[in-house]
This record gives structure tokens, C-alpha cells and sequence, in this order.
């Protein structure tokens, strides 16, 4: 596998209206390499302090098991005052137990079917925080494997018969400003943590575990305290809408995932100019967002104006003059006479 | 997206070039004098600077960096040395005589007169983020020397000081100098790409076609402006030299060489910046539409909370005699307001604020009149009558005015809503009636204040049916800025409107003060 299906799953939300994007994310075909292709310089890439900042980070919530993190959740009111235990899932490149994704999932699995058993004290007392289980995308159909950890779970058990409660946590090393806090990081933030929820949900219906779990449909986010390396929970995150639209963009992506493709080569950066030419041949749709992670977006946006589309210039402007391109736009305004409702309409609105 | 933005990005695009926004700026210009220019850039992932630059307009910056910024002594050694800048700036109490200081305390007017026009200006909203770090992380600094710790603290507090201003509605003390430039200008592009500075400059440049400035712009596109560095950079160049000067720890001569040469590598970055954030005021310097004539409260009200929100309180807790309770109390603290009422207080504030400026600037400036026509909180007509209305036992009754209007224009004014007349605000009245028969809206208006000439010597008096009749005229819906002042103090009251949100609830408890610890040892030992 070229590249983490997290990250893709991350590209796939980013703009999902664009197939090219989503070709690109669910076959695996990294945009990087259709943009280079073409000219343009590629990597968006991610700084190396950042990496490491955000692996440290990430670590220092999960030592000691996870005292850390437990004691930010519990004075969120996440985790009750006596909530304990910990079952780490991660891979061993991150500090877990695990030599792969696979071995990971059963492992979580397993643990799972085991708690589904459990009754009495023992059910209560089960551990709280399972740190990078793995799931696997709704019927494979982020290529090739589908196979994605999530970062945290926390466990709420209750007294049989009703069902042990899971919640969804999504670390990120931006920091919490309260009211400050990038909105548009926290809305992506809380888009993924949605996705996980449906993803988990589809997860415990396949493995026919659902009738012993239910997923919240509130979730957690940890953050990092302004200049402190220390966590900042936002919890009951209501998420039931980003999983409702998971659901939906899932659909989609199966359509996407049953085309064929020509077979990837073994090397990681050597792309078949067929898979590449698969992506540029999709129909594109540019929009403002694409600019943060698309290394196609110039292409995009250079092509937008040259055919004279309204989002070459903006979504909100896209969205104000409709069907009608720029040239036409451009038309009116020097006086040309308007043809059909919409041109008369767009007139009427700007005279 | 509003009818005008929609229009004017096209017509920008048409002429290939960003244009005027309004007939007029809403800030004043400044003596470079009064001007710091403060450009910074951070390690990726981390929250505080590692480095910065500052200095007046019309001279060479002063470079400050860190070798390691996630080293704490490293970084508050390097942010100290650069707090002299912001404080002058400010005229930050501990910088003058007591003396003067005391008598400033007092009388607030030179005070206010002197620091009227300061503006600091930073490149775009990431550098205004930053302040707010350093809130974050020096305002409650308590570990180290107690002289260092205190200029740390008021470093803390000033940076904080200025962000929040930064957010406050139509202030005029701290400058986004992207988000100005996208205020007096509309620019032909995507509204995400205007967030680069260096990107909407290209826009201005004079006798480029429209493809050239585009190349441009998508040039300096490249180079990133925000805080945060291009991660090749960061790869290629900073990160080899930060791991040797870690790895150097025990050679302090070769970590000094390295540090050198961490500096070197910031210094052209933070240089762009700043550089940029200087084109940006120049640019806005030489446009040739003059301020907004009726800036004069805003400024106002800016000086005011200059001197109430931050010099008052720094003045204050320099007193030696309060204790450290009491001076807890003077600090603005960054993640919280604490107290409800406090928090509905600055929100009164800010509506004041944007209510006032929104009220003063529409009547300096024609662009502001027409976008309020279209927003339907103006009103625009022939007078067709003026006369006075007959009132049994009082010789003369009130003057009405009958104004006809197209019915096509929205209007949002209703009947008993006060309005003034644009170009003569002092002129008030009240919709008496509105009615509409075909396309023909009539108003009628009873006129209230400014009804002679000497109140407005300009303008005829307000019965002249011969001098009136047949003009066009404009009313805009009068501001009601003061009742939002008003509840500014009220909310503070604990039995009015409101106080069972604002005082019912039990207010958290503030963490106990810590004291200022000389060493990291002492304080751990004192939290046990």
C-alpha cells in the first residue's frame, strides 16, 4: 500500500463533488504524482517539526497507561472519576504492540466479542480506553485493503441488558483557544471523527457484535493546550450528522472503488501513466478548499477559467451566478441582451 | 455572498485588476512615528514564535530569533529581548517616571492624545494568533527571576491586549494587512487565495493586463506569508541545523555557531514578511480616496479602551503595595472571562462598537449608503410635501415630510423607526406611515430634530416647502449606539434584566495565585 487509507479517507472528505479526487483517493493514486505529471511542483508535503510534535504528542497522551489522557477526559466529564484500564491497539511503529493493521484489528475484534460476554462486575469494570483499534472502510471500498486506526475509544459500560457504550476520540495537535480555535480545523476535525462513527458502526454489524454495542453519536476531541504540550478535551462533540453523511459519501465511494483500474506497479513512486491518466480523465469540479490539499488544484483552477466557470473565482460566486459562465457573466454586464429566466434573473439581481 | 461583492468581483476580473472598495478608508493614516510593523514565523506544530521582527516603517527591523524554540528558557530569553519594542509601543506604565505615570492615571486625556493614532501593523490573521500565544504562554509565567517573570508578564498581557482588540468591530489600533487591503479593495479571485498577502499585492501592481498581474500573484503565491514556514525549507535547511545544535548541547561555542546560523536562516523569511506587511501600508498610503470624515468617534473610542481595557490596569498593579491578590484581579486572563457578567460586558462592548462604527462611517461615505439602500435600512426619494399638520389648541404642529420612493427598493424600516438624513445627520425624524399603491412607495416622515438653520446652517429649514419640494433625498435608520453603552454598565447591575444569567450562577473558583518562583525546583516543591 502507497499511502495510509487514513490519510486518503482525509483527501476523499476533503472534496468529494470531484471525482478525479476521489479516483485518486480510493484507488490510490496520489495526486502528487498526476500534478507532477503535468508540471507542476507537487508535494503540499508536512513539516518535520510538526510530524514530530504530533508523535510526541500523541505518545505522551498514551504512557503510563494513558494517564494523561484519562485524567483531561475525566475532568471533561468524558470518562467517569473512577474510570480505569487501558488496551493499547497501536502498531509497534507507534509505540503499541502490533506489527500491522491486520493484526491489530483481530486483536480489537477479539477483545470486543470478549467484552460482549463479560457480565456482572466484570462488565463494569471494564477497561476505559483502547488507544488505535482498527477498523476497516465499509465493504473495502477504499483500496486496497480498507484497512484505517482510529486514534482513541473510550468504553462506557452498563449493566446488561442495555449495551456497552462506545465513543469516538479524535486527537489533533492544534491547540484549543476556546472560541478562537480554528473553525475550519475543528469542522474538518469533527468530519472525520463522524466518519469514524459510521465506519465503527458498520464494523460491529459485520462482525455481528451490534446488538452488544452502541456507538454514541457524541464524540471527544483532544487537542493540545496553547503552548503547553498537554491535552485540551472538547467533549460531547455532536457528530450524528458527520456520521449520517459518511453513510452517504460510502455509497459513492463503492461506485468509485467497482471500476477497474490498470494494476498499480510494486514501486512506491512509480505510477502507471494509465492509473494516472484514469485520474485526469475524471470529471474535475475546482473548489476553494482544494487549494489546502490538492496538488492539481492550480491545473484545476487555470482550467476553471479558461472554460469560464464561476468557481475559478470563488464558490460563493459559483453559487450566485449558476449555470452562467464568466464570459457570459462578463457579457451581461457590458450590455448584452439576456436570454431565458436565468440571465434575466442574474440581471435582476446585480442591476 | 452579497449583490455588490458578486458584482464587483466580476467587474474586477473584467478590468483585471483589484478596485476600490467605497469612496473612502475607514482608518486614518499615520505618522511612521506612530507605526510598528511586527512580522513572525513558528516552528511547524508548534504555537509560539521562532522568531520575529519589528521596527517602525521608515527604518531597518530588528531581527530576534530562537535556536530552539521548544526549549522554554531559550524562548523567553528571545521574547524578552523583543518585548522593549511592544511596550514602548504602548507606552507601557513601568516605561515612565512615577510621577508622570500617577498624573496620567489621573487625567487620561494627554494619555489618550498621545497614543491616538499608534497602530500596529502584523502581515495577515496567523501573526495576530501568534499575540494570542504569547498570551497564552506569558501572562501567567511564574518560573524565573521575579524582574524577568514581571516584563514576561506584561509582555503576556500586552500581546493579549492587542489580539483581543484586534477582534474588536472598527477599531482602528491593530492592523490585518491582508484583511485591509480586502477591505479597500475587491480582488479578482477565490476568496481563499485572498489570504495571502504577497498574492493580492500583485493584484495592485500599476500598467500590468490582467494575465500579468495573474502570473504574478500565482508567482508569489508560492512564498509562503503566514506564520508557518514552507515545509521544504523547514526539511531541507532548518531541521539539519536545529538537530546539530541539539546534539552540540555539551560544546556551547559550537551551539552559539549553529544558533548563528539558525538566525540566518529566519532572518530572510521573517524579513518577507515584513517587508510585505510595509508594501501592503504603502500601498494603502497612497491610494488617493482620503479617510472617512466621520472616523473621529471610532478613533475616539479606540483611545478609550486603550486607556480602560489595558494602561489604567498596567498602571494599577504597579503599585507596590497591593497584594498579589489584588493584583490577580488587574489581569485579563486568556482562556476565560471568569466572571458572567464580565463576558455579557465585553459583548456589549463589541456590539457598541460595531453599532457606532457602523452608524459614523455610512455618512462619509457614498459606497456605505448605497450598500445600506440595498440592505433596505435606507430609504431614498422625492419630497412631494412639507407641511405642517394642523393640532387643535397649539399654533403650529409638527413639520411632515411626504417622500415618494420605488416600491421595487427593500426596505426594512418600519413605522416609528427613526432615521437622518445623509449629508445632514443632525436632521431626524420618524416614519409616521408607509404605504405602497403600484410602484409607488410613499413615506411620510415627521421631522424631529435639526429642524432650523441653526442647527444646520447648510440646509434649509426643515418647514421650507419651496426650497424643499422636488428634491431627492436619502434617510438612513438612525444608530442607536448609546443604549448598547448603556447596557455595558447595567449588565453589571445585579438586580436588573438578565442578572439571573449573569450573577445566579456561582462563579468558578480562581485557581490560588502562585508565587513567583526563583527556580523550576521551588515551585514543584510548593504545589506538593
Amino acid at each position: 500500500m502507497r499511502r495510509d487509507v487514513r490519510r486518503r479517507l482525509e483527501q476523499y472528505a476533503s472534496n468529494p463533488r470531484c471525482e478525479a479526487n476521489v479516483i485518486s483517493a480510493v484507488h490510490d493514486v496520489p495526486m502528487e504524482a498526476v500534478a507532477r505529471a503535468l508540471g507542476y511542483s507537487g508535494a503540499v508535503g508536512q513539516s518535520p517539526f510538526a510530524l514530530l510534535r504530533g508523535q510526541q504528542f500523541e505518545r505522551s497522551l498514551f504512557r503510563d497507561d494513558a494517564v494523561r489522557l484519562r485524567r483531561a477526559l475525566i475532568t471533561q466529564k468524558v470518562l467517569p472519576a473512577n474510570a480505569a484500564g487501558f488496551v493499547d491497539f497501536r502498531m509497534s511503529r507507534n509505540d503499541g504492540p502490533y506489527p500491522n493493521l491486520d493484526a491489530s484489528r483481530a486483536a480489537f475484534l477479539q477483545r470486543l466479542a470478549a467484552f460482549a460476554k463479560t457480565v456482572g462486575d466484570a462488565r463494569l469494570q471494564l477497561p476505559t480506553i483502547l488507544a488505535g483499534p482498527t477498523l476497516m472502510v465499509p465493504g473495502k471500498a477504499i483500496l486496497p485493503d480498507g484497512l484505517f486506526a482510529i486514534d482513541v475509544l473510550t468504553v462506557h459500560p452498563q449493566p446488561r441488558p442495555a449495551p456497552i457504550v462506545l465513543r469516538v476520540g479524535e486527537v489533533k495537535v492544534y491547540p484549543d483557544r476556546g472560541g478562537f480555535t480554528d473553525a475550519t480545523e475543528l469542522a474538518a476535525t469533527r468530519a472525520q471523527a463522524g466518519l469514524y462513527v459510521h465506519a465503527l458502526r458498520v464494523e460491529l454489524q459485520q462482525s455481528k457484535l451490534a446488538q452488544h454495542f452502541a456507538v454514541a453519536d457524541d464524540g471527544f476531541l483532544v487537542l493540545t493546550r496553547p503552548s503547553f504540550n498537554l491535552p485540551s478535551v472538547r467533549g460531547a462533540e455532536d457528530l450524528q450528522h458527520q456520521a449520517e453523511r459518511a453513510a452517504v459519501m460510502f455509497d459513492r465511494v463503492h461506485r468509485i472503488a467497482e471500476r477497474l483500474l490498470p494494476p498499480d506497479s510494486a514501486a512506491d513512486d512509480d505510477i502507471p501513466a494509465q492509473r494516472r491518466q484514469a485520474v485526469l480523465d475524471a470529471p474535475r469540479q475546482y473548489a476553494d478548499g482544494c487549494l489546502s490539499f490538492c496538488e492539481l488544484a492550480p491545473h484545476c483552477q487555470q482550467t476553471a477559467l479558461a472554460q469560464g466557470l464561476p468557481a475559478a473565482l470563488g464558490d460563493d460566486l459559483a453559487r450566485f451566478l449558476g449555470p452562467i459562465t464568466l464570459h457570459r457573466a462578463l457579457e451581461l454586464l457590458h450590455g448584452a441582451a439576456a436570454e431565458g429566466d436565468v440571465e434575466h434573473d442574474l440581471l435582476a439581481r446585480i442591476a | 455572498m452579497s449583490r455588490h461583492d458578486a458584482f464587483e468581483r466580476l467587474r474586477a476580473w473584467d478590468e483585471g485588476r483589484a478596485i476600490a472598495n467605497g469612496h473612502t478608508l475607514p482608518w486614518l493614516r499615520a505618522d511612521a512615528a506612530d507605526r510598528l510593523v511586527l512580522a513572525f514565523v513558528r516552528m511547524g506544530g508548534e504555537s509560539s514564535p521562532w522568531g520575529l521582527c519589528v521596527g517602525r516603517p521608515d527604518a531597518p527591523p530588528e531581527f530576534f530569533t530562537c535556536a530552539e524554540p521548544r526549549n522554554a528558557d531559550l524562548h523567553a530569553a528571545f521574547v524578552l529581548a523583543a518585548a522593549g519594542a511592544l511596550l514602548r509601543h504602548v507606552e507601557h506604565p513601568s516605561l515612565l517616571a512615577d510621577d508622570e505615570r500617577l498624573m496620567l492615571l489621573a487625567m487620561e486625556a494627554p494619555l489618550r492624545a498621545r497614543v491616538r493614532l499608534r497602530q500596529l501593523w502584523v502581515p495577515g490573521p496567523s501573526h495576530l494568533d501568534m499575540l494570542h500565544f504569547l498570551d497564552f504562554r506569558y501572562t501567567h509565567a511564574n518560573t524565573g527571576d521575579p524582574k524577568v517573570v514581571r516584563r514576561l508578564q506584561a509582555l503576556g498581557r500586552v500581546c493579549g491586549w492587542l489580539f483581543r482588540e484586534s477582534t474588536r468591530p472598527g477599531q482602528v489600533r491593530v492592523f490585518d494587512a491582508t484583511a485591509r487591503l480586502r477591505r479597500a479593495y475587491t480582488f479578482p479571485a477565490e476568496p481563499v487565495r485572498q489570504a495571502h498577502l504577497g498574492y493580492l499585492l500583485a493584484w495592485l501592481e500599476a500598467d500590468r493586463t490582467r494575465d500579468e498581474r495573474l502570473a504574478e500573484a500565482r508567482a508569489r503565491e508560492d512564498l509562503p506569508v503566514s506564520v508557518t514556514m514552507s515545509p521544504e525549507y523547514e526539511r531541507a535547511t532548518l531541521e539539519p541545523l536545529v538537530t546539530r545544535y541539539n546534539a552540540a548541547k555539551d560544546d556551547p561555542p559550537a551551539q552559539a555557531l549553529l544558533a548563528r546560523e539558525i538566525h540566518d536562516a529566519l532572518v530572510p523569511e521573517l524579513r518577507r514578511r515584513w517587508e510585505l506587511t510595509v508594501q501592503a501600508m504603502a500601498a494603502l498610503d497612497a491610494d488617493p480616496r482620503a479617510s472617512n470624515p466621520h472616523l473621529d468617534a471610532v478613533v475616539d473610542l479606540g483611545s478609550a479602551e486603550y486607556f480602560h481595557e489595558y494602561w489604567k490596569n498596567e498602571a494599577k498593579g504597579l503599585d507596590p503595595n497591593l497584594s498579589d491578590e489584588q493584583r490577580r484581579y488587574l489581569v485579563h486572563d486568556p482562556e476565560t472571562d471568569y466572571a458572567p457578567a464580565r463576558a455579557a460586558r465585553r459583548y456589549f462592548a463589541h456590539l457598541h462598537a460595531a453599532e457606532l462604527a457602523a452608524g459614523e462611517l455610512v455618512h462619509g461615505d457614498a459606497t456605505l449608503v448605497e450598500q445600506s439602500l440595498d440592505a433596505g435600512n435606507a430609504l431614498r426619494g422625492t419630497i412631494r410635501a412639507v407641511e405642517r399638520e394642523a393640532v387643535a389648541g397649539k399654533k403650529s404642529g409638527p413639520i411632515l415630510w411626504t417622500i415618494e420612493c420605488s416600491a421595487d427598493d427593500s426596505l426594512r424600516l418600519r413605522e416609528e423607526t427613526s432615521v437622518c438624513l445623509v449629508g445632514a445627520r443632525k436632521r431626524i425624524g420618524r416614519i409616521r406611515s408607509l404605504a405602497t399603491v403600484g410602484a409607488v412607495r410613499t413615506v411620510v416622515l415627521q421631522m424631529t430634530d435639526g429642524l432650523t438653520k441653526r442647527s444646520l446652517p447648510n440646509e434649509p429649514d426643515a418647514a421650507d416647502a419651496s426650497a424643499l419640494v422636488g428634491a431627492t433625498v436619502t434617510f438612513l435608520e438612525q444608530a442607536a449606539a448609546g443604549f448598547t453603552q448603556m447596557k455595558i454598565f447595567r449588565v453589571g447591575h445585579t438586580d436588573g434584566p438578565g442578572a439571573w444569567l449573569t450573577h445566579a450562577a456561582p462563579l468558578p473558583e480562581p485557581s490560588p495565585p502562585v508565587r513567583i518562583q526563583g527556580n523550576l525546583l521551588d515551585l514543584v516543591k510548593s504545589l506538593q
